[in-house]
């Protein structure tokens, strides 16, 4: 008996959070949604004889406000329990973060310290942050990879990557 | 031009050795990418879009279909190997494939995939040929309010068979179409949503969207994952199926094409559906149902023909009206516009060696995957074992250097990096890329529709009922609509019910 009631709390529980996050997303959505509309009127709605340049986007913001509006509605009405996914419960979702973090530090630091640098210590950080790693092994696959990648589309594909103030 | 005159106009652009090498690659890289797992079709053709600005504009989609139907095939090697499928529509392989391996018929598993899919996907590419010149014909008459409510019904039909909530997934293609507003506006040369933001006065780019949210985010969901892959350890012998093996798959493979070709065409159909109710159809037609996910052959044969005849299907619409049934076609329709041409009936008139060299191709193609899959086979096992943690890094910088390579300027970056924080935010809150993309791709051309359609009428929205064709694509939709309200409203009534009385 406990175990069952057990289970009805974590079921319950469950519930919430898809209430929640579905309540949290759709105003998001609301959010974007009145955004557009805003932008749409400052351009200029017309008529529907002579539509504007806002008036397509008016009536795809405001459908869009609607269908979210709908959507905390069905997820307070509790519709959809079936579906539950415990967010960031045992995932490893602090992976997955840092490996963004990295990503717009990337993109940050490319124009300042260059492809082949900037590459390079991405790489290292990535092959490092997955699972256990040497940090050998990683600082000499990460410089392989980036050596190989410059090898391969600034020399052969001719792009052209940003140098850093250190001249490359 | 009738259809044999153009077999062998196809036949001439896709037979010479530039072609066939790109047609090669394609199908390398597909089957590559369908092992993989972490990157599907959409991000590979996304990312390799760029590279295909300089070379004609048929070879380009020669070599980008190439890695869509080559990813139907290596998705099935991890589904009967690792049981992990590699694509989406390899999902039901798992079931019978894996235990097939279990069972030491590993090699007849792989046999009748790939032999299936060759059967299948040859002869969706013959339906392809015969379905698409009388639908282009007859396209040809269709106006700006037939093509508004067809791409209507196609976005409807797309959030209808989405996986969960179709209000979200109608969500999401509003937020396609809103995104597609940003840039400068065809029609008045006004710049929209720019936010005074120059890069963003040509557009968001279609190239940053798709890697971001099928590239980027797929790596960072598959990242939370402990991904355990057991490649399994079994000597692959004997890829020939053996005769009771083919007389059993017989019926099941031309089941399946027969499935796969037409839930192709629909919009939103595609290959996962259609290997789905394959399956589902021959469990159900089966003598002995009850061993259905046991390693019965029946249960590979059928899905994996069904997805690849699928793909055939897939290029009706896009070849003969210019809309996407999925959002792999959503992203070659972006390859086609970037190399100047306007997808839909004209094609077929003005430009028939694209149509016809991407058809002719896919036979072509075919048989090289069937070469690539049997006996190369311990190749791609050994590719399976490649751990997740030196491969990830690997399709990240892939994306990376993909995305800058467009302009040779890190927005673009900074675009997909924040489309890939989207991406696995939606994965996350329980919302669809698919709707997203494909009304990102589909948003001008729907404008423009719109505003023409408005134009012809005066104003009135009438036009879109008056027409014949149109009031029944719209009709469509609007009933997909309501039909997703109307057992909602009628179940909270009966629990209504329930508490009061």
């Amino acid at each position: 008996m406990v175990s069952l009631s057990n289970h009805y709390r974590l079921t319950l529980i469950v519930m919430t959070i898809m209430k929640t996050i579905d309540t949290f997303s759709s105003l998001f959505l609301i959010l974007l949604g009145s955004l557009f509309s805003v932008g749409s009127f400052r351009l200029g709605i017309g008529t529907v004889n002579a539509p504007g340049p806002g008036l397509i986007p008016l009536g795809t913001g405001a459908l869009l406000i609607l269908f979210s509006l709908a959507t905390i509605v069905e997820a307070r009405l509790g519709k959809r329990v079936e579906e539950k996914n415990p967010l960031f419960q045992g995932k490893r979702w602090g992976v997955a973060l840092s490996v963004l973090i990295a990503l717009f530090a990337y993109v940050w630091m490319l124009d300042i310290l260059g492809f082949i640098v900037t590459t390079f210590l991405t790489m290292t950080i990535l092959f490092k942050i997955s699972e256990k790693q040497k940090w050998k092994t990683a600082l000499g696959v990460s410089g392989l990879t980036t050596a190989s990648a410059h090898f391969l589309f600034a020399y052969l594909l001719k792009c052209n990557f940003p140098r850093g103030f250190l001249g490359f | 031009m009738d259809i044999f005159s153009g077999i062998l106009g196809g036949f001439a652009a896709s037979l010479s050795l530039a072609n066939l090498l790109y047609c090669f690659i394609g199908v390398f890289i597909g089957t590559l990418i369908g092992v993989l797992p972490g990157i599907g079709p959409v991000g590979t053709i996304s990312l390799l879009l760029p590279a295909t600005f300089h070379v004609e504009p048929v070879s380009a989609i020669i070599m980008l279909a190439g890695i869509y139907y080559g990813a139907m095939y290596g998705g099935s090697t991890t589904s009967i190997l690792v049981n992990i499928p590699g694509e989406a529509a390899s999902v039901v392989t798992c079931l019978d494939g894996y235990q097939m391996a279990r069972k030491g018929r590993a090699g007849a598993a792989l046999g009748i995939s790939a032999f299936g899919s060759f059967i299948a996907g040859t002869l969706g590419v013959i339906g392809l040929m015969f379905l698409a010149l009388p639908l282009a014909k007859l396209a040809l008459k269709f106006g700006p309010p037939e093509y508004f409510s067809l791409m209507c019904v196609g976005l409807t039909i797309l959030t209808y068979l989405a996986r969960g909530s179709m209000l979200k997934a109608l969500s999401m293609a509003l937020v396609g179409l809103l995104l597609s507003f940003v840039g400068i506006d065809a029609i008045t040369g006004l710049p929209r949503f720019t936010m005074d933001v120059v890069p963003l006065m040509d557009g968001i780019g279609l190239v940053p969207i798709a890697m971001g949210i099928f590239g980027i985010a797929e790596v960072l969901i598959n990242l939370e994952e402990v991904l355990r892959r057991e490649v399994f350890e079994t000597k692959i012998k004997g890829l020939f199926p053996n005769r009771e093996e083919w007389k059993r798959s017989k019926g099941s493979i031309l089941r399946g094409t027969i499935i796969g070709f037409f839930l192709g065409v629909l919009p939103g159909g595609g290959a996962a559906i259609s290997s789905f109710i394959s399956y589902g159809v021959e469990k159900k037609l089966s003598r002995y149902p009850e061993k259905f996910g046991t390693g019965v052959i029946e249960g590979v044969a059928g899905p994996e023909s069904a997805n690849n005849a699928a793909v055939g299907g897939a290029f009706i619409p896009l070849f003969t009206l210019g809309i996407p049934a999925n959002v792999v076609m959503a992203v070659l329709l972006g390859a086609l516009m970037i190399h100047g041409m306007i997808p839909g009936p004209m094609l077929l008139r003005d430009h028939p060696q694209i149509f016809w060299g991407t058809v002719t191709s896919m036979y072509m193609g075919n048989a090289f995957l069937l070469l690539l899959n049997l006996p190369l086979i311990g190749i791609w096992v050994k590719i399976l074992k490649v751990p997740y943690r030196i491969l990830f890094p690997l399709i990240i910088l892939f994306c990376l250097i993909g995305a800058y390579s467009l302009n040779s300027n890190t927005f673009d970056i900074l675009v997909m990096l924040i489309f890939g924080l989207a991406g696995y935010l939606m994965r996350k809150f329980g919302y669809e890329g698919a709707p997203l993309l494909l009304a990102y791709v589909l948003g001008p051309m729907m404008e423009q529709a719109l505003r023409q359609s408005l134009l012809i009428s005066y104003g009135s929205f009438t036009i879109f009922f008056t027409r014949p064709i149109s009031a029944v694509a719209l009709g469509l939709a609007i009933a997909m609509i309501a039909s997703y309200f109307f057992p909602f409203f009628k179940k909270r009534r009966l629990t209504v019910e329930e508490e009061t009385g």
